[in-house]
């Protein structure tokens, strides 16, 4: 008796809180989603953070997300999730470890054999993916492929270069500022800059609280605490 | 397939520090009644007890270039620990450490002194008593510690990821098969899971025939 009282309690306390919506969130969106959650009127908001490729393979094995925004398209998530609307646009830049030797989006060429250079990893990080394209644009690849370190997710990359593991990193405008110890060389030339959007998913089998709290994070008070937080309401 | 490749090339050298290093440990920790013992039996276990993504930190905090001893071996060597396979050894080495140690004490434990008195007694010196006695007594009991060493050694994941890293040449079985499952490789998740089972039964079984003896 007193061990089926258990299983109750177990069974019972698995129940999600009413109106909880599960939200995986690139994780360059942190705080802005942090401040969010606590001002939001909506439903009350569960926040994951982590890679956007890793958000999105969760969800595709079954991790119950209601609401995902990741740092650029997850096509693989059109079986099972629609596009409600962009919440804001973001660049690249290039930081390096304070301290570190001089360099910049196009002298990786005259860098020394020790040097290395964060990045994310890819296919997950979408960070890592807008590095490698940029520094293919700019011809500058062949030249650091070698020199290359990966970072799990944007802000393990920033980490990287705050720790002088790495001497510079390609980090989002956005991620700058958050850890000391790391300097802004430059944001990435205008030629190579790629299209840095961050879409906003509702999960087909969402419930109704879902759909308030994804229209909510689609509005104008979203919008306008991303923008504070250096975030772009515009395509770069 | 390249992931066992990169784990034996960690693996290994791990090992060969590993092995000498944790029998001399269980050695003294089976023999010795000093008050250095008490102290050597507790802190040889932190790093088993310890939850892997502390000692990565650790390792990072101490090996990582703004580390103290990071930052000589730097300036002094050139060298750069974090995201070598260097790295991936030490972070597997310190967590493979405790279980040679305490399986080797366990194995000198059960070596009877009186064999070793009567060794020496009959002129043996220490050197050959230990060489002819003591350590043909405890190999089944080293073998079966060395085992348990290589496998956590083999499957080490948290320490590796937070100090080695995640690169081509750390990225050992068990972070491939995570890092493949983000990726939705399932295909080689799945590949390289299963060898790592068959492998871990395999073990386990040579262990059993082992502990037999």
């Amino acid at each position: 008796m007193r061990r089926l009282g258990l299983v109750i309690v177990l069974v019972a306390s698995c129940k999600r809180a009413p109106e909880e919506v599960t939200v995986g969130a690139a994780i360059s969106l942190k705080e802005v989603m942090d401040e969010v959650a606590t001002t939001s009127k909506g439903p009350r908001l569960a926040l994951v953070y982590g890679a956007s490729g890793d958000l999105a393979a969760q969800m595709e094995h079954g991790a119950p997300f209601d609401v995902l925004a990741t740092a650029g398209e997850e096509p693989r998530l059109s079986k099972m999730a629609d596009e409600l609307c962009t919440l804001a646009w973001n660049t690249l830049v290039l930081v390096r470890h304070h301290g570190s030797p001089d360099v910049s989006w196009t002298t990786f060429d005259k860098t020394p054999p020790s040097f290395r250079l964060a990045i994310g990893l890819t296919p997950q990080v979408p960070a890592g993916v807008y590095a490698e394209e940029a520094l293919r644009k700019l011809g500058a690849w062949t030249a650091v492929e070698s020199k290359i370190v990966r970072g799990t997710n944007v802000r393990a990359v920033l980490d990287l270069v705050a720790r002088g593991e790495a001497d510079a990193g390609i980090v989002y405008a956005t991620d700058e500022g958050i850890r000391k110890d790391v300097d802004v060389v430059g944001e990435v030339p205008k030629e190579a800059r790629p299209n840095v959007r961050y879409p906003l998913y509702l999960s087909r089998v969402a419930s109704h609280a879902s759909g308030r709290a994804a229209q909510l994070l689609c509005g104008e008070d979203t919008k306008r605490a991303l923008v504070a937080h250096g975030f772009l309401d515009h395509p770069p | 397939m390249s992931a066992f490749w990169v784990s034996l090339r960690i693996v290994l050298p791990a090992l060969a520090f590993v092995v000498p290093i944790g029998a001399a440990l269980g050695f003294f920790l089976a023999r010795s009644r000093s008050a250095l013992r008490a102290i050597v039996d507790s802190l040889v276990l932190v790093p088993l007890v310890l939850p892997p993504s502390v000692v990565g930190y650790a390792l990072l905090i101490v090996l990582g270039r703004q580390g103290p001893l990071g930052s000589v071996l730097e300036t002094l060597f050139g060298v750069r620990l974090v995201f070598s396979g260097a790295a991936a050894s030490i972070a597997a080495a310190t967590v493979a450490l405790p279980l040679m140690a305490k399986g080797a004490e366990a194995a000198f434990v059960r070596v009877d002194r009186e064999l070793e008195e009567v060794a020496m007694a009959n002129g043996l010196g220490p050197w050959a008593t230990f060489r002819l006695v003591t350590l043909p007594i405890a190999l089944p009991g080293l073998g079966v510690a060395t085992t348990l060493a290589a496998l956590r050694a083999l499957g080490e994941f948290g320490a590796t990821l937070t100090f080695a890293g995640y690169s081509a040449r750390t990225a050992t079985a068990p972070l491939e098969v995570y890092f493949a499952m983000q990726r939705g490789d399932d295909a080689r998740a799945l590949s390289l899971s299963l060898v790592l089972v068959v492998a871990s039964v395999g073990a386990a079984l040579l262990l059993r025939a082992w502990s037999r003896r």
